[in-house]
């Protein structure tokens, strides 16, 4: 049982190097700092710093991404994550982002709109959008 | 129950079908069922539970659609049925636009939900915190759980803690059915203006909060002569109070103190508190509560007699101190529970309440009789979010 999970970890932690939080290249955005992205991804901004309207994207909760990206930009759990969206959502303040799918989704959704702003493992990045911020 | 489920359940598929715009759907379903030890016949005033199995006294289901108007406006309508509901029927418990003027102002206009406690934004959603149902000795006390008015919030983003205030105020109207003999109550509460000023971090959140309102009961008669001590007639009520909840690591704790403030009626003021502590176990959080409910009145202004409008002169203290006497129920109550999460949407809950209620009567030397009644309750719950 221990060797199962610590290979899971291994394997876990191997699947999930860095993240990069990535947006489109005529965003206007050139990099932010780790505050300013933990209070978009948690909606408590709707605007990128440069006071342009930012959209967040999602990756599904069930990838590796998503758990460690809320973990390290928030310290929150995937279930803390879920808690703290079930309570904005229903007290009126703000809606969970739309959940995309995994990486190649939130890549065409940046790609494709100024305003959208994401997170990928960093080895999927591509052509066509900007790293702004690493969570390492 | 059924008939409300099946309804809410065609007008989510309506909506997902018609939705040109960008309609988002949510919503949550608790079901709940409980049984106690009162005697054959009797019913716990409070909760509505009595030695029948029960599975529809706290169950509902609810759902939310949010479409986005434009950039900074959006509108929200969430619809619940629930059988409390004294027409069985499918209530709008939101309906609201909202404006944000900025990052920290938000306007919500039409039916919105006022922070009169800590839980009471979100009191429907049973996935939202560890018991099944927060304290009724305190979340019992202001049966407002909607307005039709406006909530206006603040918030002031620091670096790791929001500082925000909610001011709202509207009118509200509440049907329920009285779970001590099955009528119908029916209040007007007019004149609804509160505010709340909370600080809230990753770990804690500490609030206070005031809101007043006028209470009018459409449909109650009350003995004749009785009116001026008795009768719910745009009567002042004030509900003021303290919350700190702790989500720490494996700690969650709770604890609230409040105060209701009434006008000259049949309802006593009340100060009531509790204190909950759980602690995260894997999946599993098993959880202890301890809540109060200590009510007042004065017995000493009342007039022995009055006339009414015929001329005729009667006894109305013993009337009058007999009906004020009979709601002085005080209550404390030790729930242990334990909440399992099922997965990240769905969450298993089992209760055993056990409660002290103090039952009073005036006895006319003047002074209360009090009398002891012992309430155990066992409740199980499954609350879902999508």
């Amino acid at each position: 049982m221990k060797k199962i999970i610590l290979s899971t970890i291994i394997l876990t932690s191997a699947l999930v190097a860095d993240i990069a939080v990535i947006v489109n290249p005529s965003s206007g955005v050139d990099s932010l700092n780790a505050s300013q992205v933990k209070k978009i991804f948690l909606a408590k901004t709707k605007k990128f710093p440069n006071g342009k309207k930012v959209v967040v994207v999602d990756q599904n909760s069930e990838n590796p991404e998503y758990a460690t990206f809320y973990k390290k930009i928030a310290g929150k759990s995937v279930a803390k994550m879920n808690k703290y969206w079930v309570k904005l959502t229903f007290t009126g303040k703000a809606e969970a982002p739309k959940k995309v799918g995994g990486n190649s989704a939130v890549i065409n959704a940046v790609k494709n709109d100024s305003k959208v702003i994401g997170y990928v493992d960093s080895s999927a990045v591509t052509d066509g959008v900007k790293v702004v911020y690493t969570v390492k | 129950m059924k008939k409300s489920l099946l309804s809410l359940a065609v007008i989510g598929a309506l909506a997902s079908t018609l939705s040109a715009t960008d309609i988002r759907t949510s919503g949550f379903i608790n079901v709940v069922g409980g049984v106690n030890d009162m005697p054959d016949g009797q019913k716990d005033m409070i909760n509505g539970y009595d030695d029948q199995y029960d599975f529809q006294t706290d169950s509902l289901a609810a759902i939310q659609f949010s479409a986005n108007i434009a950039d900074n406006m959006g509108a929200t309508i969430q619809l619940i049925a629930q059988k409390s509901d004294a027409n069985d029927d499918i209530r709008m418990e939101w309906g609201y636009v909202s404006y944000d003027v900025n990052d920290e102002i938000r306007v919500l206009a039409g039916r919105v939900r006022p922070s009169l406690f800590l839980y009471s934004n979100y009191l429907d959603v049973g996935f939202a915190y560890t018991w099944i149902t927060p304290p009724s000795e305190l979340y019992y006390q202001a049966q407002i759980t909607n307005l039709d008015g406006a909530n206006f919030s603040y918030n002031l983003e620091l670096d790791d803690a929001t500082v925000s205030v909610n001011i709202y105020g509207g009118n509200s109207t509440d049907k329920k059915i009285n779970p001590s003999d099955g009528s119908v109550l029916d209040f007007e509460y007019d004149s609804i203006a509160g505010a709340e000023i909370a600080y809230s971090n990753d770990i804690m959140k500490l609030r206070a909060g005031y809101t007043r309102a006028t209470v009018t009961n459409t449909n109650s008669s009350v003995p004749a002569g009785t009116e001026a001590y008795l009768a719910f007639d745009d009567s002042s009520a004030a509900f003021y109070g303290v919350g700190l909840s702790i989500d720490w690591e494996n700690i969650i704790f709770a604890t609230e103190y409040s105060v209701r403030d009434m006008d000259e009626t049949v309802a006593p003021d009340v100060q009531s508190y509790y204190a909950m502590l759980g602690y995260k176990i894997g999946k599993f959080t098993p959880n202890y509560t301890y809540a109060v409910a200590d009510s007042d009145m004065e017995f000493e202004n009342v007039a022995g007699t009055t006339t009414l409008p015929d001329g005729s002169v009667v006894p109305i203290a013993s009337v009058v101190n007999g009906a004020r006497a009979g709601n002085l129920d005080d209550r404390a109550t030790h729930t242990f529970g334990l909440r399992y999460d099922l997965n990240s949407a769905a969450a298993l809950k089992v209760e055993y309440s056990m409660s002290t209620i103090t039952h009073s009567s005036f006895n006319g030397t003047p002074s209360l009789v009090e009398v002891d009644e012992d309430v155990n309750t066992a409740r199980i719950a499954l609350n879902v979010v999508f």
